[in-house]
């Protein structure tokens, strides 16, 4: 394996890396499953691509627009959350998924099947980025998902949402605006999925309705479920893993789909929280471990 | 004075069934005021119209002296009015203090604060609430973990933390020891010394005889009697309502 090439796997990973922690602000802390992230992963690759090609705005220009676009969008796309849930939600985010990689296959707006190309690589001091340069520019976005979602975790708003996602009933009854809690969820984790198509539109330089299609919804969703919904470690441990074992594994690649299937089913049967979420065979052990190496090493000092 | 809640012809109709038909209620200020009736007779109704889960059909209700009626849950309990829920409904899957934190974080959610401040800077009010109700040494358990009696616990716990003036339990007695209710007996009435008013729904008649300072009688959504324990325990009407009485019997006294 190449350098470059190991860059390359590099910056996917770090793009769906930044799609499973924004899915878990959705899925793991409100509960709202979304079949359908793949769609705002579209919407801010197509927004940035754009953007770029027909408005002439450079990658970071287009990039804090992009977040904005995507966030609005998440807020429109939410208001079915409003109406309906659990399987219901589910089946209508696949609908949504759908109807958005329709319109970008029917309007030529958005360039039809042929997609949008010759999206050029962001440019630094007057030259476009190196691979490696862009590997960084990836880790660099990856490491403020994880931070400022972290951050998130430990507010109010993420009890809101956690509360609202085990019970309506109950939160509305805590003083929660259900329905804004909602919106608030939608539209945080679609801004995040906004950067992730933004990094992929200028790295992959074209972007064609197929790259956001459902298939790619239940990777993202996948991946969350096998790492562990609820945890930012989980949503992180599960892209890299997944996004890993096919490159290692060549012959899987034709199966990818297969194992993501097998693997959801099989995490939601014996393992719902996933390998590294709360509760969890593998956390569970790590933890005791911890605890255990920390007691020792209080012995020691006294 | 007047009340601190009060109603007037509130009305609740599903179809063609008058779960809650013109009640007019008044409750004052710092009192432990019981609810009773038959199964049926509009009680949880009446309580979800009260705290917004329901939009009555008709009448009005007044918070201190403020009209509520058509306002949803989470705006009032802004205002002050908490509930618990017949059927529990603790968090199961967040821990017990993260539960009271829950309600704590009302003052917060609809603010700038919201993605913003961090509950953890909340825990030492959490956990004076949580002594307060006697669940302490459980604040690191889910609250799933909980019997039963402790998750009622826990819901009243939820409850105070909204700093509510008015709260509203729904038959917070269903399901426990003879123990537990002598416990739940010394919370409620801890809970009105600190100057909250207490309206409570139960069918366990011996703890709202003991335990309430006055009693409304609900039968087919309707009042059939007010007053204190003592009255409302001979009155005939409510005798009737909860023993029935033979149609032969009602030809001889009619």
């Amino acid at each position: 394996m190449t350098l470059g090439y190991a860059l390359t796997i590099g910056v996917f990973i770090g793009i769906f890396t930044i799609l499973t922690v924004s899915l878990n602000i959705l899925t793991g802390y409100a509960r709202q499953v979304s079949l359908g992230h793949a769609a705002f992963f579209g919407i801010g690759a197509y927004s940035s691509a754009i953007l770029a090609v027909k408005c002439g705005l450079s990658f970071w220009a287009a990039l804090p627009i992009t977040i904005v676009i995507t966030a609005l969008v998440g807020v429109f796309l939410g208001l079915p959350s409003l109406r309906v849930s659990h399987d219901f939600l589910v089946l209508s985010t696949i609908g949504l998924n759908f109807i958005v990689v329709a319109i970008f296959n029917y309007f030529p707006f958005f360039g039809g099947s042929m997609g949008i190309i010759d999206i050029p690589m962001p440019r630094l001091l007057g030259r476009p980025l190196s691979n490696l340069e862009y590997f960084i520019l990836t880790l660099s976005l990856v490491f403020l998902t994880v931070l400022t979602s972290y951050y998130l975790s430990k507010t109010w708003g993420r009890l809101a949402m956690e509360a609202m996602g085990e019970d309506e009933v109950a939160a509305k009854s805590m003083g929660i605006n259900v329905p804004k809690f909602k919106i608030y969820a939608f539209a945080i984790s679609s801004a995040y999925a906004g950067i992730a198509g933004s990094l992929w539109a200028h790295y992959v330089g074209s972007v064609f309705p197929h790259n956001f299609s459902f298939d790619r919804s239940v990777a993202i969703l996948s991946m969350l479920v096998f790492g562990g919904m609820g945890t930012i470690r989980g949503a992180v441990f599960g892209a890299v893993l997944l996004r890993l074992i096919p490159e290692f594994f060549r012959f899987v690649e034709n199966y990818r789909m297969l194992i993501y299937g097998g693997l959801l089913v099989l995490m939601i049967m014996f393992q719902p929280m996933g390998l590294l979420g709360k509760g969890s065979f593998i956390w569970n052990g790590i933890e005791s471990l911890l605890s255990r190496l920390r007691s020792r090493g209080m012995r020691a000092v006294e | 004075m007047k009340g601190i809640l009060e109603t007037h012809d509130l009305s609740k109709h599903f179809g063609g069934l008058k779960a809650v038909d013109g009640v007019d209620l008044q409750v004052a200020e710092g009192e432990i005021h019981g609810i009773i009736g038959p199964n049926g007779a509009g009680k949880t109704t009446l309580f979800n119209l009260i705290t917004g889960y329901l939009k009555p059909t008709r009448g009005r209700i007044w918070f201190k002296g403020r009209r509520i009626d058509g306002l949803g849950p989470h705006r009032i309990v802004k205002l002050g009015i908490a509930r618990t829920f017949q059927i529990v409904r603790p968090f199961t899957e967040l821990t017990v203090l993260e539960n009271v934190l829950v309600a704590w974080g009302y003052r917060y959610y609809d603010t700038g604060k919201v993605f913003w401040g961090r509950y953890g800077s909340a825990r030492e009010e959490g956990l004076k609430i949580l002594e307060f109700a006697g669940l302490k040494e459980r604040r690191n358990l889910p609250a799933g973990a909980l019997p039963i009696g402790l998750q009622r616990r826990l819901e009243i716990a939820r409850a105070i933390a909204l700093n509510p003036s008015l709260l509203l339990l729904d038959e917070p007695a269903a399901g426990l020891t003879e123990e537990e209710i002598t416990q739940l007996k010394e919370l409620i009435r801890k809970i009105v010394a600190q100057g909250l008013t207490v309206i409570l729904v139960e069918h366990r008649m011996r703890f709202v005889m003991d335990i309430c300072a006055r009693i409304t009688v609900l039968d087919r959504g309707r009042v059939i009697a007010e007053g204190q324990p003592r009255e409302i325990a001979t009155d005939p009407k409510v005798i009737e309502a909860y023993l029935g009485v033979s149609k032969e019997a009602k030809g001889v006294t009619s």
